[in-house]
This record gives C-alpha cells, sequence and structure tokens, in this order.
C-alpha cells in the first residue's frame, strides 16, 4: 500500500494569495486614476464647450437694446420693428461665423401695449429660447 | 563572530524592488493609455484667460443711465486705421488699449479686432495688435450696438468721420449696425 504524505508547507499558497491580493489592488487603484483623470477631464471640456458666453451675450444685448428702444418715446413701432429686424439679420450674420443661429421674433402681448421678444440660439448641440417682455 | 549563510534578505530585497516596478509600471501605462496629462491645468489656464478678457469687455461695457458704455464710445471714435506690426494700436483707440492693459494682468497679451456685418458678409478690423497669438490662445467677445448718428436713439455717442463701419440702413430701421469686439488672449 502506498501511502502519500502531504506536506504542511503552506508558504507557497501564502505567496500566491498575497500576489493576488497585490495584483487586485493595483488595478483597482489604477482603475480609479483612470476614471478620475478622464471624469475631470471630460466635465472641463464640456465646460468650456458650452457656448454660455455667447447665449448670454445674444440675450442681454438684445433685450437691453430692444428695451431701450420699446422706452425711447420718439420710437414709433414701425421704427422699433424695422431695427429689430436689421438687428436681427446682422446678428445672425456675426453668429453664423461661429456655426450658430440666432432667431429673435417680435411677439405682441394681449394688451397690445408692451411687446415681447422671442430669442433663439441653436448652435446643432445646444438649443436656447427665451420670451421676455420689453 | 558567526555570519549566517542565507540569502533570504537578498530576496526580499529583490522582490520589494521588483513590486515596486510593477506598481510604477502600471501606474504609468494606465496614465499614458488616458492620453491625457493632467488636463486640468491646461483648461484651468483657459478658463482663467477666458475669465480675464470677459470682465475686461464687460467692465468698459457698463452703463448707467447718466452715461453711456466706454466700449461704445471707443468703437464710435475709431478713426478707421487699422492695427498690425507697423502701427500695434489704432490711434484713436490708444485709451481703449491703456485701459485693457491696466485691467489685464502683466503676462497676457492681447489683439483686438472689430467685426461687423455688411452685405451678409462679416468684415474684420484688426484695431489693437501685440503679436501673433500662439495656438493656446483664447477668443472673447462683446457686442456693441450702434444706432445712427442722428437718430433719436444715437444719445450722445459720435461716430468718427473715417470710422469704416458701415450704416446697413433699411427702410425706418433706426440702427447703424452691430459690432463685436473681439479680444483674443494669451500668456507671454
Amino acid at each position: 500500500m502506498v501511502h502519500i504524505s502531504l506536506s504542511d508547507d503552506k508558504n507557497a499558497q501564502w505567496l500566491l494569495l498575497s500576489g493576488f491580493m497585490v495584483s487586485m489592488v493595483v488595478i483597482g487603484l489604477a482603475i480609479l486614476l483612470n476614471q478620475a483623470m478622464i471624469s475631470s477631464h471630460q466635465s472641463a471640456q464640456a465646460e468650456q464647450d458650452f457656448p454660455k458666453h455667447d447665449i448670454l451675450e445674444m440675450r442681454s444685448e438684445t433685450f437691453k437694446e430692444a428695451i431701450r428702444l420699446n422706452l425711447n418715446n420718439n420710437t414709433n413701432s414701425t421704427e422699433f420693428d424695422d431695427t429689430m429686424s436689421q438687428y436681427l439679420e446682422n446678428l445672425d450674420t456675426l453668429y453664423l461665423m461661429h456655426g450658430e443661429h440666432v432667431n429673435i421674433t417680435v411677439v405682441n402681448t394681449t394688451n397690445g401695449t408692451a411687446n415681447a421678444l422671442l430669442v433663439e440660439f441653436i448652435d446643432g448641440t445646444t438649443t436656447f429660447s427665451e420670451t421676455g417682455l420689453v | 563572530m558567526k555570519l549566517i549563510h542565507s540569502t533570504d534578505a537578498q530576496m526580499n530585497t529583490l522582490e520589494g524592488l521588483a513590486a515596486a516596478l510593477l506598481m510604477i509600471f502600471a501606474i504609468l501605462f494606465v496614465s499614458k493609455s488616458a492620453a491625457i496629462t493632467m488636463p486640468q491645468s491646461g483648461q484651468f489656464i483657459n478658463s482663467q484667460l477666458q475669465l480675464y478678457g470677459h470682465d475686461a469687455l464687460i467692465m468698459l461695457d457698463q452703463e448707467d443711465s447718466n452715461s453711456s458704455s466706454q466700449l461704445k464710445k471707443y468703437i464710435a471714435g475709431w478713426d478707421g486705421i487699422e492695427a498690425g506690426a507697423q502701427i500695434p494700436v489704432s490711434p484713436s483707440l490708444e485709451e481703449l488699449d491703456n485701459n485693457l492693459s491696466k485691467i489685464m494682468p502683466d503676462n497676457v497679451l492681447y489683439n483686438v479686432d472689430l467685426l461687423y456685418a455688411y452685405d451678409g458678409c462679416v468684415i474684420e478690423k484688426p484695431v489693437i495688435y501685440h503679436g501673433i497669438p500662439p495656438d493656446n490662445s483664447i477668443i472673447v467677445f462683446q457686442l456693441v450696438t450702434l444706432y445712427d448718428e442722428y437718430s433719436n436713439m444715437s444719445s450722445d455717442i459720435e461716430i468718427h468721420k473715417n470710422n469704416t463701419i458701415p450704416d446697413t440702413d433699411h427702410d425706418e430701421s433706426l440702427l447703424y449696425n452691430i459690432v463685436q469686439v473681439r479680444c483674443t488672449l494669451w500668456y507671454t
């Protein structure tokens, strides 16, 4: 009868297990680092790509000038409409150079005494529209 | 004195070295595979330049009930002389250049161009030139609306007689033109 004796030495198992643990830790750290770098890059890039200033500038300048025109007692409604139409034509030409399209529509309010403006901005990715009293 | 003949210490040292190298290479491999080396630093610089430019133009474009925007006065008062390597600043816009240089930090350079629409095209005129901007320069802009000189909307703004920005009149429009004041900024 053959008697097989198993060794009690567990050194090899410990080495294998510790190697496995270390590799898992390294992989985990590497994934964390990778994700952190990519996510920070993407968030910063998204913030840069968003045409925040283009929209804000278009919106603020348009409403500012429309309110100024409307408040001027010497400006009649024909002058207001023609000026805003010319304003839109020039503004759209300037924005088209950046690949952006803007549109301004004069909307009469229900009481007929004040005007509202609908301003729209489209650049293929971002769409913005707002109606405001002037 | 008896020295113990054992190579365990050497083996442990070599193991530690190998483990350290493995970890260093793993981190290097991951950082290279993302093809980005500290992306935040470049984005931060861009955002900082954008802020400088926007803030400077917004400050100059402030207006109240008593006075018009200073930026609008500068643009209306432009004498039509274009800037370039020979003439860094259009003579009528030296005050604008002085104000911008006071606002900007010393290590930031800038060019200023005026862009306006005419007959369906965009015309670009350089008015302040401080050099050729590098690839990592930043562009910001501010819109300025000019009205016909003697219309009831012109207020105290006078358009310089040599100003080459054209009047885009039609029908009963009071608009003279919209000018995009474009500022290109970069670090020296």
